[in-house]
């Protein structure tokens, strides 16, 4: 049975677990690597590319911001379970740890999106760009988003970290900016009646509303969680 | 009201309003929109250029792309269901209604329509207002023929198209975000043109039921929303018809939606195009490339006001 001591799992598999979370996350872009080398993009292979690449940065958005809530989620689902490891919070900090990669895949895919525009869409064309962001809120959505998510992805090495010690919090709850002009990009850019992006947009929405929910004390004053692994204020044995 | 029952054909000789007809006929002929056929009327005229109608130089898009990739709402917004889900659709028996200001309204069977009208192949291009675009062989006939065998009255200045509403084969209709029937229109001038065209075949096959079928109309420098599928009543109007993406959206979708890179969309960048199977943006072309054949119907009308 799922039972592993305390001391040993995670973190003694967290490297398998951090490269096959990687790896999982890369197929996408592995796939659809495959498919532009093979001319199996599909009728219209300018629209996969754009909407595969602009997809799964979203999902990583996601993946991203469900590690704070999911980690109390796992934590419950675990009490509720009785298992000897998972019933303390610190149990699920590896999440956090497994955190950075999941922004910077998020990163990547948010980067192959605006190149693939820049490439097939724009053909590098700067003054077209500069008609595209004057007729479409959307694009200036997009262009924003990636901005600041670039300005994440700099900053997210330890030595970052270490160098802007408070102030690296504040520009990473930029996250919070980014989710919301995303949103902004896919849905204004939805005809009526495409519902496609309403699931991912609905999801994005839950998991701001929850910092909200935590941020504004709603529920409980105890149980605020600002997603860092701050183990020693957790009670062992609760 | 009596008079409302009356139409023009009641007060007016024949041979006072045909001559009237043949004088616009040769008034438009001395203006440069081609040869006229004098012995039939409304009638058809030629092209300034003939290689407009095999789209001259491009390379048509295989079957396989035109028959997996559909704008059909009636069916889904999704293009790559619509040729799934467009299965479920009966095409036959079909008829279609002719009606309003004509001499006689009509219906007509699709049968009798293939066996009237001659079937003849134009390659035109198909350019969507989401932003990609098409080279598609079509088989069918100039619509001037059909309105020919309409006899419209004097008073029919405009053409509304009306598609089929059947929520029970057509998923889409059974919620979404048009008005069903789909309607659509056409001044009766931009109808008569020679362009204008009634698809009924691709590829030298029936036309596809992802694609329209039975019947279609093919508007090569319109927006390919103005282009109305699987039609069941053609009416001839005095007044312009509301028609269905401009009631919803009138700031998106204008009566005339002409292909135009210089009016832009809300959504859709409408400077570029995405021709299916080219990964490569090109630039979309005023018309659609058909200027020279259709520019002279919008003269004095403000795109940017009258899109």
């Amino acid at each position: 049975m799922f039972n592993p001591p305390l001391k040993t799992w995670p973190f003694q598999y967290y490297r398998a677990l951090w490269w096959a979370v990687l790896m999982l996350t890369l197929l996408p872009a592995i796939i659809l690597a495959l498919d532009y080398i093979n001319k199996n993009l599909g009728v219209n292979g300018l629209e996969t590319l754009e909407r595969v690449t602009g997809r799964w940065a979203m999902i990583l958005l996601i993946l991203t911001l469900f590690i704070t809530p999911g980690r109390r989620m796992l934590l419950r689902l675990f009490r509720l379970l009785g298992w000897r490891w998972g019933k303390r919070l610190p149990d699920w900090n590896f999440m956090i740890h497994m955190r950075r990669m999941l922004g910077l895949v998020c990163f990547f895919y948010g980067v192959a999106h605006a190149g693939v525009y820049l490439e097939f869409d724009l053909s590098w064309d700067w003054d077209a760009l500069a008609d595209d962001l004057y007729e479409k809120p959307y694009i200036v959505a997009g262009v924003l988003s990636l901005a600041l998510l670039t300005l994440l992805a700099i900053t997210s090495p330890d030595e970052m970290i270490r160098m802007l010690k408070r102030n690296w919090r504040r520009i990473h709850r930029l996250i919070y900016l980014i989710a919301l002009l995303t949103i902004a990009h896919w849905w204004w850019m939805s005809k009526p009646g495409d519902l496609r992006s309403l699931p991912y947009i609905l999801v994005l929405l839950a998991l701001l509303a929850y910092r909200v929910v935590v941020w504004r004390n709603w529920f409980s004053g105890k149980d605020a969680d600002d997603g860092m692994p701050a183990a020693s204020r957790e009670s062992p044995h609760a | 009201m009596a008079s409302k029952h009356l139409t023009e054909n009641d007060v007016t000789p024949p041979e006072v309003y045909r001559g009237r007809r043949l004088f616009i006929a040769s008034a438009a002929a001395l203006l440069g929109a081609g040869w006229v056929d004098r012995q039939a009327f409304p009638a058809c005229a030629l092209l300034k250029n003939p290689d407009t109608l095999k789209a001259a130089g491009e390379k048509p898009n295989t079957l396989e792309e035109i028959t997996f990739y559909n704008n059909y709402y009636e069916f889904s917004t999704n293009k790559e269901a619509v040729r799934i889900l467009a299965q479920e659709l009966t095409t036959s028996p079909w008829n279609v209604v002719i009606e309003g200001e004509v001499a006689k309204p009509i219906t007509i069977g699709i049968e009798d329509i293939l066996k009237k009208f001659p079937s003849e192949e134009r390659i035109y291009r198909l350019r969507c207002v989401e932003g990609w675009s098409m080279v598609i062989p079509w088989n069918g006939f100039p619509l001037c023929h059909l309105i020919e065998m309409a006899r419209p009255t004097a008073q029919a200045k405009y053409v509304e198209f009306v598609s089929l509403h059947r929520s029970k084969e057509m998923i889409g209709q059974r919620g979404g975000s048009l008005e069903w029937p789909y309607r659509e229109g056409l001044r009766l001038d931009e109808a008569m043109h020679p362009l204008a065209f009634v698809a009924t075949g691709l590829y030298g096959n029936t036309l596809p039921k992802q694609n329209g079928a039975p019947l279609r109309i093919v508007l090569p420098w319109k927006y390919g929303f103005k282009s109305a599928k699987a039609i069941t009543h053609i009416r001839f109007l005095r007044e312009q018809p509301q028609t269905s993406w401009n009631k919803i959206a009138p700031a998106e979708y204008g009566f005339y939606g002409n292909v135009n890179p210089e009016v832009p969309h809300p959504r859709w960048i409408q400077k570029r195009e995405n021709r299916i199977g080219e990964l490569r943006k090109r630039p979309t072309l005023p018309f659609n490339g058909y200027a020279e054949e259709v520019a002279h119907l919008y003269a004095g009308i403000d795109p940017l006001l009258q899109f």
